[in-house]
């Protein structure tokens, strides 16, 4: 009966098989037996990768097995199974030495126990270990060994070491060291990188929970304990942050310390693993990261407008300050679709106007300016989309800023309202200002007349006298007394020109108070009538009743009406039956008073001329050329003004507009 | 008795042709260009009527109107270039008995001082 029992190496492969035969018939069942054996033990080696030899050097004889022929590439008894040919598969690097311990071993019974490269038939290069001995109680140095194939366990533990040098150098390079404690003893195994995260030199402190304590900041190590504790119980996994002052440098770093019980089957805590890594640099940079983005939202969320980021599916993905308080109703975290939560009542489409949609399409920045009512008023609000790309370039979200300009427009408006206000009142200042020219002009000639005038009369008033008193002598020529009355004539002609002149100089005082168009109308009519009478001249008065009064110095438009009537009255001389119309009406807050009168009317190229003074149409000697004038200068101080019109043949009208109420007139002046 | 006429006026020639017309119309009639002499002819003379200019170098003729504004005689007649409405109202309140305007009119004055001497009896 034969019993196998495999010896295996460390790591679980076969080694060797053990045998034991016992011998339980005849010697022919024992070959069979044998032969039995050797093919058990050649499927056996060949399952191992296993080869075997025997030599016996007293008789040169050599025996390997089909495996090692297969491990050295060759098909069993290809070659002879000689010393020469195994040493003539030995890579040349190794062969040296292979030979040497071979003999060594052959020799003097210094057991083989190496690895060696052999090359093989093919060229393909293998490492082999290779075993062997002399036999216990052979004779004559008889040996055996066994050779295995360990060229791909050979390679998996070298990329298991790479792997392993790789991980430990991304483990420094990450600042990442992993430690170990035991539950059972207490004991603490560091990896090298706990101590430099610590600031030691490896090696320099002993591994422990007080040394790490000891550099843990003390607002921190309760916490870090709590942790402990409760990954001991084993109920969690432990994952604390602490900050910690290095041992060399004092400064202070972030630790990041995680790790997670091992339990037995009965679930006892048996150890805690973990990893302790130095995040000093994170932290830092998210602290820069987090005061250089409180920074910019707080210039975003006070920079007036409205900012939100719109994501490619009108997702709203954030709101600044002044979004939230026009849309304190949005939650940004539920990504409400813009074109909805915006909108009251909410759209289900896109807004058609919508620059954020155009920039999410075209990648460009669009711009819009929307109307929304509000109450009474309308808003105004600009909107700015800018897009938001990638690394790729891929517009991934837009910006869009919303702009109340509404104030500004409202402020361009009124700017523009204000500009046009200006124009008009400078409008009204260079006609005022031309009135002034006007008026002061004037005024000069009133106070030079009224002097010369002054001046003229005393002489006037010695000739008249001296005329007089030649027309009082009893024996005056013939012919003398005509001459006389003549001088007379021009005397009164004279003095008439001088009253006339110094009335300019009384036009510029103002005695205003509100003042009855008709009752003025009435007393000046008093003073002609007689005249008008003779000339067969009568008057049309047309009042209207309602017509307001204005505020007026009532002596000035007496002077006025007294002016105009005189000039119809000239008017109409020779005209048999001849009328004067007056009217009154009011009309857009003015008065208007009409003069009308039959006569042969205005030719339009003089029309401009009648109100200038020293202007006149009649014969030398019926007029002084200053009616029309002092008129024109009256109706002007009282802010009125005066046109007149005319068809030839058609007569003419003077059209008087005058302020209504309480209006200041210019400003009284001497 | 003949009605004594002063003129004062600061034109001589006017004076003269002045007197002169009155003279010729039966009044006796005397001048002078300045109104503190004609104050003391009023004294010295006694004229019954004056007439007065106004606008005068010196003292004026309201200053001499109103030094003789409580007298019964002369009876003053003022004879002016200046035609303002508010001058004749202080002249009357002044108690001149009238106001002629220059140039003057021969008949008006005559008519006047006929008027006055009428009154005077």
């Amino acid at each position: 009966m034969l019993s196998v029992s495999v010896v295996r190496s460390g790591n679980g492969e076969p080694l060797y098989f053990v045998s034991q035969i016992e011998d339980i018939t005849t010697r022919k069942v024992m070959d069979e037996e044998l032969r039995k054996r050797d093919e058990i033990l050649s499927m056996a080696q060949r399952m191992a990768d296993l080869g075997s030899w025997e030599h016996d050097p007293a008789t040169g004889a050599m025996r390997w097995s089909d495996q090692l022929y297969r491990i050295a590439g060759y098909e069993p008894g290809e070659i002879a199974p000689t010393m020469e040919n195994f040493f003539g598969l030995l890579h040349p690097r190794d062969a040296a030495a292979v030979r040497r311990e071979t003999e060594e071993c052959a020799r003097r019974g210094v057991p083989f126990d190496r690895e060696f490269r052999i090359v093989r038939k093919d060229g393909a290069e293998r490492v082999i270990h290779a075993q062997s001995q002399r036999y216990p109680g052979g004779k004559g140095g008889q040996m055996g060994g066994i050779a295995q194939d360990i060229t791909e366990r050979k390679e998996l533990s070298q990329s298991y070491r790479k792997a392993l040098d790789n991980l430990l150098a991304a483990q420094e390079y990450a600042l990442l060291g992993n430690w170990e404690w035991d539950a059972a003893t207490g004991a603490v195994r560091w990896s090298e990188q706990i101590y430099r995260n610590l600031g030691y030199e490896v090696g320099e402190v002993a591994p422990g929970l007080e040394t790490i304590m000891d550099r843990i900041h003390p607002d921190d190590r309760a916490r870090f304990m709590e942790g402990m504790e409760r990954s001991m119980r084993g109920h969690a996994p432990f994952d604390e942050e602490v900050r910690v002052f290095r041992h060399d440098t004092g400064e202070l770093r972030y630790l990041s310390d995680r790790g997670m019980a091992m339990v037995d089957e009965r679930g006892r805590v048996e150890r805690i693993v973990g990893t302790s890594q130095d995040v000093t640099a994170i932290r830092l940079h998210e602290q820069a990261l987090r005061e250089s983005e409180a920074r910019y939202r707080s210039v975003v969320d006070n920079v007036g407008i409205g900012v939100s980021l719109i994501s490619p599916k009108m997702e709203i993905l954030a709101l600044n300050k002044q979004m939230r308080d026009w849309f304190p109703h949005v939650d940004v975290g539920e990504k409400p679709i813009c074109y909805r939560a915006f909108n009251t009542p909410p759209r289900d489409t896109i807004c058609s106007y919508c620059p954020t949609h155009k920039t999410l399409e075209d990648g460009q920045t669009h711009e819009a300016v929307t109307e929304t009512p509000a109450g009474e008023a309308t808003l105004n609000y600009r909107v700015v989309s800018t897009p938001i790309r990638d690394d790729g370039g891929n517009v991934v979200a837009a910006i869009e800023m919303v702009e109340d300009i509404t104030v500004r427009q409202r402020a361009e408006e009124a700017l523009r309202r204000h500009n046009k206000e200006l124009n008009r009142m400078m409008e009204e200042l260079k006609k005022a200002q031309a009135l002034l020219v006007r008026s002061e002009k004037l005024a000069s000639i009133g106070t030079l007349s009224a002097g010369v005038a002054h001046e003229i009369l005393n002489p006037l008033n010695i000739i008249a006298m001296t005329t007089q008193l030649m027309q009082s002598a009893p024996d005056l020529p013939a012919g003398m007394a005509d001459r006389l009355e003549e001088v007379m004539t021009q005397i009164r002609r004279a003095t008439k020109i001088t009253d006339n002149l110094r009335m300019f100089a009384h036009l510029h005082k103002d005695e205003n108070k509100f003042v009855n168009i008709p009752e003025i109308f009435d007393r000046t009519a008093t003073l002609i009538e007689h005249d008008l009478n003779l000339d067969n001249i009568f008057i049309d008065k047309r009042f209207d009743p309602r017509a307001p009064g204005v505020y007026a110095d009532e002596d000035k438009i007496a002077q006025v009406f007294l002016n105009l009537l005189t000039n119809a009255r000239d008017a109409l001389k020779g005209e048999a039956g001849g009328v004067i119309a007056v009217s009154s009406k009011a009309q857009d807050g003015d008065l208007v008073i009409t003069f009308s009168d039959s006569g042969p009317g205005v030719p339009s190229h003089i029309r401009e001329k009648i109100f200038d003074p020293f202007f006149t149409t009649k014969e030398p000697g019926e007029g002084t050329g200053l009616g029309l004038s002092i008129v024109h200068s009256i109706v002007e101080t009282h802010r009125g003004t005066i046109r007149v019109e005319s068809e030839p043949g058609g007569g003419s009208t003077f059209v008087i507009t005058l302020p209504v109420g309480g209006r200041e007139t210019e400003g009284a002046r001497e | 008795v003949t009605t004594k006429i002063l003129i004062v006026d600061d034109e001589y020639a006017f004076c003269k042709s002045l007197r002169d017309l009155l003279t010729r119309h039966g009044y006796q009639a005397i001048l002078t260009t300045n109104a503190e002499q004609a104050l003391d002819l009023i004294e010295e003379e006694r004229p019954d009527i004056v007439t007065l200019d106004i606008r005068m170098p010196g003292m004026n003729g309201y200053e001499a109107l109103e030094r003789l504004k409580e007298r019964r005689r002369p009876a003053v007649i003022v004879v002016s270039a200046i035609g303002a409405p508010e001058l004749e109202a202080k002249i009357r309140a002044a108690g001149a008995r009238a106001l002629l305007r220059k140039p003057i009119d021969a008949a008006a004055l005559l008519a006047i001082i006929e008027g006055i001497v009428a009154d005077q009896g």
